[in-house]
């Protein structure tokens, strides 16, 4: 075959010319990659450091509830608009707070005990830092949080990578904190003395929604 | 669908399995073809199934990628697996193509064998290595050679035919010239678009990987210098061609080639200074670059290739023509003008703010205007000249008797190369292979 190809009954310019010219750019490449532009090149190869901070904003919705001797169901779901104005929904917090108003007289703090099942929205339900249930008697808050984004704990952190892209496109998963959180109440209520005298038959609870979003930012670090 | 150019990723991508299957039907019928075109014609029917088969699994492993979702666990790896064992496929189906079409390279059996022989033990290397841990070892398994190979190949016999002076081989000469150009353009079409990156030493082509970052520093270098070869013979074949346009003897070639060198140029203005290297799979993103790169390289991988490849089906009579063929094969043209409507559409709409109501019309006006150009398209593609050995020396064409039960066989061994590839993908991801060795640093090589 090559007796054909390069035999001389043909004009054999034309094949020694792009054998040569292919030779020619093969070292100009290899200049230009192991010379003239090798800085440039390696520092590619260079892992960057980056520190990946969160920005968190936070927003609160206030749900007021009479509650009686029975469970009483809140629901909350995030605003849509907070998912595209921020980066990802970190946790929910949720306040739990109530008084005694039956303005009865030596009328104690019912007892009102709290839970919040995990169905319904998209969150980090198995992470171990949640506080999904809680319990009072002497009218103080009841403090519960849901960590919505998984691995999300809202510290600084430092990861070398090549690209700051690669760092924060995990942390732009939408769907986390989509769907309806719900909060479960249970009032046991108690009253000084039994009937005839004045009753207490429940309390006002107030149900405090925090939505904690946050905004990724990876900044390249100064080389040391 | 707007905006999401993993649908355009499929559409490519099946476009290229149905074509590869509808031509294989066709193929198979044809029994005037000679034994080389014969092979050829099967080969290139099995890269489409194949590489369309690979394109799928590159679109789910860039959706894993971009949800960062990349755990040992998650089918990212089974995809990226998928995307390399499906290349070594159709590596191995190139390289046996270039061999023997558009003419054979090699005088007697033997060669041919022993060519064969090399071709597949490269393959069987690669996937012995991949299973052992330790694919993209460039030094060994040469990942990217079927680029040296078959340009150097279809190169050589371009410039040999395009020049030659015989006068009463000429159609024959020009139709060989035209096929190998073809088949250039056909495997390194997306890289030609970055011919001003690299003369003019720009970030974009100097940055380019392997493999993203799972390749070290030596395989990228012998990954750039294989596409500093593919667009330095790229540059020859246009440089050849406008020499014959000025001597009257202009071919379509030139028009096609140039196209992809003045996109090139284009694409220098845009992509210059990026910091990113000219990938096919970056694109989706809402920046000019990202949009320059779904248009040209992303294009020449869904759109083009499934269209060069039917082009030299059909225009240098791999097909069946008989007029019972006739009309199973215009069906299947216009099936091939409706997917590459819709997916170029449906590439637009991702990239530009346009109703979807507005797209459907333009749609519909497409089909009708390409199922009218069909008609008389098709026609003169019939018509048109096939010939490859009148005037020619008979030695250029030596008859090898292979049995006509070789391309059953080849047929029945390709289909089990293909569960072979989704078993071994399957075998690497459940044991983690490929997240192991991604683990494992790669600055030696």
């Amino acid at each position: 075959m090559l007796q054909d190809v390069l035999g001389k009954d043909q004009p054999r310019v034309p094949i020694f010319a792009f054998y040569i010219c292919v030779v020619v750019m093969l070292c100009y490449h290899a200049t230009s990659y192991h010379l003239l532009d090798s800085e440039m090149i390696e520092d590619r190869y260079l892992v960057d450091q980056y520190t990946v901070t969160f920005a968190e904003a936070q927003y609160s919705v206030t749900d007021e509830e009479f509650a009686q001797d029975n469970s009483i169901y809140i629901e909350y779901e995030a605003d849509s608009s907070f998912f595209t104005s921020h980066t990802g929904f970190g946790y929910l917090l949720v306040t739990v707070s109530y008084d005694e108003t039956s303005g009865i007289p030596l009328d104690q703090c019912d007892s009102v005990s709290v839970n919040i099942p995990p169905t319904g929205a998209n969150a980090d339900w198995q992470n171990e830092k949640n506080t999904l249930s809680g319990a009072s008697d002497d009218c103080s808050n009841i403090d519960l949080i849901v960590y919505v984004y998984p691995e999300y704990t809202g510290e600084e952190y430092t990861e070398g990578n090549f690209d700051a892209e690669e760092i924060t496109v995990p942390w732009t998963e939408k769907s986390h904190g989509e769907g309806t959180f719900t909060i479960e109440i249970d009032v046991s209520s108690s009253s000084p003395a039994p009937p005839p005298s004045p009753q207490d038959n429940g309390e006002e609870v107030t149900v405090t929604w925090t939505a904690v979003f946050f905004d990724v930012d990876a900044t390249l670090q100064p080389l040391g | 669908m707007a905006g999401d150019p993993s649908s355009l990723r499929l559409i490519g991508a099946i476009l290229l399995i149905s074509i590869g299957a509808m031509c294989l039907f066709f193929v198979k019928k044809n029994d005037k073809l000679e034994w080389n075109e014969r092979l050829a014609a099967h080969l290139l029917c099995w890269t489409f199934i194949i590489k369309g088969l690979g394109n799928i699994a590159g679109n789910y492993t860039i959706q894993y990628y971009e949800a960062g979702n990349q755990g040992p666990e998650s089918p990212f790896w089974l995809f990226f697996a998928t995307i390399l064992t499906c290349d070594y496929a159709w590596e191995m189906a190139l390289m046996a193509l270039a061999c023997v079409y558009p003419v054979p390279i090699f005088r007697s059996l033997k060669n041919l064998k022993i060519a064969y022989g090399f071709i597949v033990g490269l393959t069987a290397v690669r996937y012995l290595m991949m299973i052992l841990g330790s694919p993209l070892h460039t030094l060994v398994d040469l990942f990217g050679f079927y680029y040296l190979f078959c340009g150097l190949i279809w190169g050589t016999v371009y410039f040999k035919f395009r020049y030659m002076d015989d006068f009463r081989a000429k159609e024959s000469s020009t139709n060989i010239a035209n096929v190998a150009a073809l088949l250039f353009i056909f495997i390194g079409g997306h890289i030609l678009f970055n011919w001003a990156g690299f003369i003019f030493r720009s970030d974009y082509f100097l940055y380019i990987e392997m493999m993203s970052n799972l390749s070290g520093p030596r395989a990228d270098y012998w990954w750039q210098a294989l596409n500093v070869f593919l667009i330095t013979t790229g540059l020859c074949i246009l440089v050849a061609e406008i020499q014959q346009a000025l001597r009257g003897n202009s071919s379509p070639i030139l028009y096609i080639i140039s196209v992809y060198f003045v996109l090139g140029l284009i694409g220098y203005a845009v992509l210059d200074g990026s910091g990113a290297p000219a990938l096919w799979w970056r694109t989706g993103g809402s920046s000019l670059e990202a949009t320059w790169i779904t248009l040209t390289n992303s294009m020449h991988f869904t759109m083009i290739r499934p269209i060069i490849g039917v082009y030299i089906l059909l225009r240098y009579g791999l097909f069946e023509t008989s007029e019972e063929m006739k009309p199973k094969a215009k069906r299947m043209v216009i099936i091939l003008i409706v997917i590459t409507s819709s997916a170029l559409l449906e590439l637009l709409q991702a990239i530009l703010p346009i109703n979807e109501m507005f797209t459907a019309v333009f749609l519909g006006i497409l089909v009708a205007l390409g199922i009218g150009w069909e008609e008389k398209s098709f026609e003169s593609l019939m018509n048109a000249s096939k010939q490859m050995r009148k005037g020619l020396d008979a030695r250029w064409f030596p008859e090898f008797p292979f049995p006509k039960s070789i391309y059953a066989q080849l047929d029945r061994m390709m289909a089990a190369l293909i569960l072979f590839i989704l078993l071994v993908s399957f075998l690497i991801w459940q044991t983690e292979t490929m997240y192991d060795w991604a683990a494992t640093p790669k600055d030696w090589w």
